[in-house]
């Protein structure tokens, strides 16, 4: 991480704020965060789980060897004959995407606590450039504000406001694997569905 | 209730075989609970899978730091 010394960090808390801006800031950080996850794992999907040819710009998944076993009765042999139930492996193919544990790692909450001082309320006309619609509001209120600051516990003392550099604007981000998106599982259900085990031509 | 998450449909009567990628490394085989048939990784395709997982360890690695 580069040393920036040059750099000074005096924000104007004084200054007004929409509040529309105060509360999309932090949600809009966390969904570019959710895209920054979801590229690396879709970078790894397209270089580790599917390959393409360098004459065609389509993408096939790579493809894996399995074999399955399964007892087979010999009829003509007697139960008493080690050899009646035979085992017989059929190797099939299976998407390395179906064996790949991926989780879907995103942001599924995020928390914005701030107090607001309210020091003006404006409203906008409504303008609706498009086809002539029934507008239930004709106009929006825009509020204004200063992030307040206070010092201390506010349930002890609601009414001591001082002045100072710093201001409070709490945000928890709760991230977690979340189920894989809809569009991953059903290429895996797809190619799960055309599983077909291609018999042993060796006897 | 199955304690693996990672779930393959059986190719002989498609019903849910659960499994675990690293045992099936391993050599380990998993059953269908409904046929009784077992499957295991093919030797050809070990390297692959387990490249496979090394990349997605480290990726996970990445993104928790």
């Amino acid at each position: 991480m580069k040393n920036e010394k040059n750099i000074s960090l005096n924000p104007d808390y004084s200054s007004e704020l929409n509040i529309e801006s105060i509360i999309s800031a932090p949600l809009i950080a966390a969904s570019k965060a959710n895209v920054v996850m979801v590229t690396g794992q879709t970078r790894f999907l397209l270089d580790y789980c599917f390959s393409k040819k360098e004459d065609d710009s389509r993408y096939s998944p790579v493809m894996i060897e399995m074999i399955m076993t399964q007892g087979v009765i010999d009829s003509s042999k007697s139960p008493d004959d080690p050899d009646y139930i035979k085992k017989v492996d059929m190797p099939f193919s299976v998407p390395l995407l179906c064996l790949v544990s991926l989780n879907s790692l995103a942001i599924d909450k995020v928390n914005v606590d701030f107090d607001l001082e309210i020091t003006s309320m404006t409203s906008y006309n409504i303008v609706d450039p498009g086809v002539e619609r029934g507008k239930i509001v004709d106009k929006k209120a825009l509020l204004n504000g200063k992030i307040s600051h206070k010092l201390g516990n506010a349930k002890s003392s609601p009414t001591k406001y001082k002045s100072q550099s710093s201001s409070r604007v709490m945000i928890n981000i709760n991230a977690g694997p979340l189920p894989l998106p809809v569009g991953v599982l059903n290429i895996i259900d797809l190619y799960s569905k055309t599983i077909q085990p291609l018999p042993n031509s060796k006897q | 209730m199955s304690v693996f998450q990672q779930k393959i449909s059986c190719p002989i009567c498609h019903s849910t075989i659960p499994f675990d990628t690293k045992q099936l490394l391993a050599g380990i085989q998993f059953s269908c609970p409904q046929c009784h048939s077992s499957i295991g990784l093919a030797t050809e395709s070990k390297e692959i899978v387990k490249k496979t997982m090394i990349k997605l360890e480290e990726l996970k690695l990445q993104t928790s730091k």
